[in-house]
């Protein structure tokens, strides 16, 4: 039978013209047919983009940026949800290199118990799916916190209930708090071509002006006139727990983060910083040995070894995965609409529970997750550019 | 650093413990944790846990809602993995006798625990026949046998696995999908997701590197799609919208939630093992398919013969690491309300009897997920020294 098979296939392909013919007309009628098909079916769907102009009608507890009611528009409620997730790949990613970080580090301490420790983090964090240790972290940890009432507080500076967790914040007030932002970015990039063009000038001079410094004493008078300019007040927020009649409480002001946002951040950073982890220490042994030797040999301290020759080194071989990993957290963070963190799968499923509209509103998820992930990859391959050795 | 080897355990916790004032301030700090997580967990596991809620709901949590007085349907299929694993174990691993005998220990005293009557009856002579089949094929020199035709005899056998369970489930009335659930539904999850993106990954990446543009785009645009959204996008598309899609014919339309799950398993581990096969395809020189074509074979044969192995051999680790993302990814059809592991956790944790206890389940659930994907990582790492990958 296979002999047959092989036969009827290289039949197929015998000749160039034939197998060209052949191979042409059937995928592409098949893919005409597959788009009529999929465009009738999809002609009987609504497909307009008209019902998120219409009020949303719900509310949500996690807010970032925007200033959500009920009353807006669904597109207003759809970008909040876009921000919440964004808000928490960057945090989960600032928090998932650290702990990948510090853990792959230890992994190659000469301290038998550290490595061995760290082993045991990367073997038990990697090899549970991360929805279990979400939902573990959200249903078995921070809901059986005490009640608000019998919440423990550190210090009168951070409380901590089955509310979430509330910490101090900044609390920024103006009206000219976009232009800031807007601003602020300028000047980073102004403050870079600075540094640059103070490179050029510094090649081809015997004495070298320093240009770290300059571009950042010039970027911090800059910034502090434009807090001038825009007549920004920053205070600090310290939160309190008020009672409004008995049984009653409240936390006012700070920052509260919601337990779904806790567990969510928790599961995400642990778990793709055991991946991280894994990655650093895998490009740090990738090293040639001489490298340490040598560092050894100069007669560098343990700290100035790491961060002077291993690291910058390592950071070569470790920014292609690392990207895949931010590109993971990325996706991964949709599991939070599992245990209800507001979004954008959770919301977008309340609208199509509202509205109906779900190709419509499916088609904009994708858009969205891959342009954050087209800003993580571009940001991840500027960076890999830098520090790539430069052949000539 | 220094590393001597000595017989002598206190030059031992001398030079890998307390080398140096910073490395026993380490030490000492690091014990302090250890001990705690220790003795935390020693003092939770034996002494505050309440395991009641995880012996009671133990069929629920391995089978679900299977129904009750059908379960001989998952025997054959139980004893012959069994006795494939034994004879895995014996052809192609070296675990010694000591390490077995005690694996199958914990293993009798796990099912001892947690089972009685006909079921640790049945769990006993899937173990021994394991074992049995492990003595045999030990000494498979006494039947005249070779160890090639042994190979063979287990990887079909691993094969046919999945098919049989398919028969066994489907004949004479019949367990319908909506019925499964537990580790059982897991593990069918991941089984059809690995063995359709086995089948349908490779042709994904062949398409990809086709010379032919009319299958070439395509099969980018899929891959590209497929990998921009995360999975549980996938899924709730297939809860709400695919049902619209498809043909109302041979009830189509209306099949069950399961299979759609199975479907975009599929489709989504065929996109992403596309990525990991077409990485071993451009690693292979293009001498090899021009051998090929000197000795007179057609294109389907160097192919089959030619490309495909030595390209999915280069890949193999990278697959096995595909293949524990998709296990642990079977846990995300808990979003579609499926009483898959964590889903049947959940409803174990709602019992009213049962109020309080969801650390012991999810520790339940957690260890049996790790065990999965630690022994397929170990066999992941023990491939990749044994194919000398990596090591040129």
């Amino acid at each position: 039978m296979y002999k047959k098979l092989s036969l009827y296939i290289s039949w197929i392909t015998k000749t160039n013209r034939r197998r060209k013919y052949t191979i042409n007309t059937s995928s592409i009628s098949f893919l005409l047919i597959f788009t009529i098909y999929l465009s009738i079916r999809l002609s009987t769907l609504e497909l307009d983009f008209n019902f998120l102009s219409q009020p949303a009608g719900f509310s949500m507890l996690n807010q970032w940026l925007t200033d959500y009611q009920s009353s807006d528009s669904r597109i207003i409620a759809y970008l909040t949800a876009s921000f919440n997730t964004i808000r928490l790949v960057i945090i989960a990613i600032i928090f998932s290199t650290l702990i990948g970080l510090i853990i792959g580090i230890s992994r190659l301490s000469s301290n038998w118990l550290i490595s061995k420790m760290a082993l045991i983090y990367i073997n038990i964090f990697r090899n549970t799916p991360l929805l279990v240790q979400i939902v573990f972290w959200y249903i078995a940890i921070f809901l059986n916190f005490p009640n608000i009432s019998e919440g423990k507080n550190i210090s009168e500076l951070i409380f901590i209930s089955n509310r979430g967790l509330v910490i101090p914040w900044f609390n920024i007030k103006s009206q000219l708090l976009w232009i800031f932002i807007f601003g602020e970015i300028i000047l980073i990039t102004v403050s870079f071509l600075l540094r640059s063009f103070i490179n050029n000038i510094n090649n081809n001079k015997e004495t070298k002006y320093p240009e770290n410094i300059l571009s950042i004493v010039f970027f911090i008078i800059c910034s502090f006139i434009l807090l001038f300019l825009t007549n920004i007040s920053f205070t600090l927020d310290l939160p309190t727990l008020t009672s409004q009649g008995p049984n009653i409480f409240n936390y006012n002001g700070g920052l509260l983060m919601t337990p779904e946002f806790c567990a969510v951040l928790l599961g995400l950073s642990v778990y793709t910083g055991s991946f991280i982890a894994e990655i650093v220490r895998g490009s740090i042994q990738a090293l040639p040995k001489g490298q340490t030797e040598a560092a050894m040999s100069v007669g560098l301290s343990n700290y100035q070894r790491l961060t002077l020759i291993i690291l910058p080194q390592a950071l070569r071989i470790m920014i292609p995965s690392i990207t895949n990993q931010y590109l993971n957290v990325t996706k991964n963070s949709s599991l939070a609409v599992v245990i209800g963190y507001s979004e954008l799968f959770l919301v977008s499923g309340i609208i199509i529970n509202k509205a109906g509209h779900a190709v419509p509103m499916y088609f904009m998820i994708i858009v969205t997750y891959q342009c954050i992930s087209w800003i993580i990859s571009i940001g991840m391959n500027y960076l890999n550019k830098r520090v790539q050795l430069i052949d000539n | 650093m220094i590393n001597i080897k000595t017989n002598n355990i206190l030059f031992w916790i001398k030079n890998n413990l307390f080398n140096d004032l910073k490395g026993s301030i380490l030490t000492v700090i690091g014990l302090y944790i250890a001990i705690l997580i220790f003795f935390g967990l020693f003092k939770f596991i034996f002494i505050n846990a309440d395991w009641e809620v995880v012996i009671v709901n133990f069929r629920l949590l391995i089978l679900g809602r299977f129904p009750i007085g059908q379960e001989w349907r998952l025997i054959p299929s139980l004893i012959l993995s069994c006795i494939l694993i034994g004879m895995s174990i014996s052809i192609w691993s070296k675990l010694n006798l000591i390490k077995i005998i005690l694996l199958i220990l914990i293993l009798y005293i796990i099912f001892a625990v947690f089972l009685s009557g006909f079921a640790s009856l049945i769990i006993g002579i899937a173990i021994i026949s394991g074992c049995l089949a492990y003595v045999l094929s030990n000494s498979y020199v006494l039947f005249k046998i070779k160890l090639n035709l042994l190979k063979k005899i287990t990887i079909y056998g691993w094969i046919l696995l999945l098919p049989l369970t398919l028969i066994l489930l489907n004949i004479n009335g019949g367990v319908g999908t909506e019925r499964w659930g537990g580790v059982f539904l897991n593990i069918m999850l991941a089984a059809i997701g690995i063995s359709g993106g086995i089948i349908f990954g490779p042709l994904l990446a062949l398409g990809r590197n086709s010379n032919f543009k009319s299958i070439k785009y395509p099969c980018i645009a899929y891959i590209e799609f497929i990998r921009a959204a995360p999975l549980i996008g996938w899924l709730f598309l297939a809860r709400f919208v695919l049902p619209t899609l498809l043909p109302s014919l041979f009830e189509l339309n209306k099949i069950d939630i399961v299979i759609r799950a199975m479907i975009v398993l599929v489709g989504f581990s065929s996109a992403y093992i596309a990525e990991i096969v077409r990485g071993g395809l451009q690693s292979l020189p293009k001498g090899q398919r021009e051998a090929g074509m000197a000795l007179g074979l057609n294109e389907f044969n160097i192919t089959w013969f030619i490309i495909i192995p030595q390209a999915i051999r280069a890949v193999i680790p990278a697959l096995v690491s595909q293949f524990i993302a998709l296990w642990k990814d079977t846990t995300l059809v808990y979003a579609l309300s499926l009483t898959e592991l964590l889903g049947a956790a959940n409803a174990a944790v709602a019992q009213p009897d049962f109020v309080g206890k969801q650390i012991e389940v999810f520790l339940f659930i957690a260890v049996i997920f790790w065990t999965f994907s630690y022994i397929m990582s170990r066999i992941s790492s023990k491939m990749e020294t044994r194919l000398g990958l990596g090591k040129w």
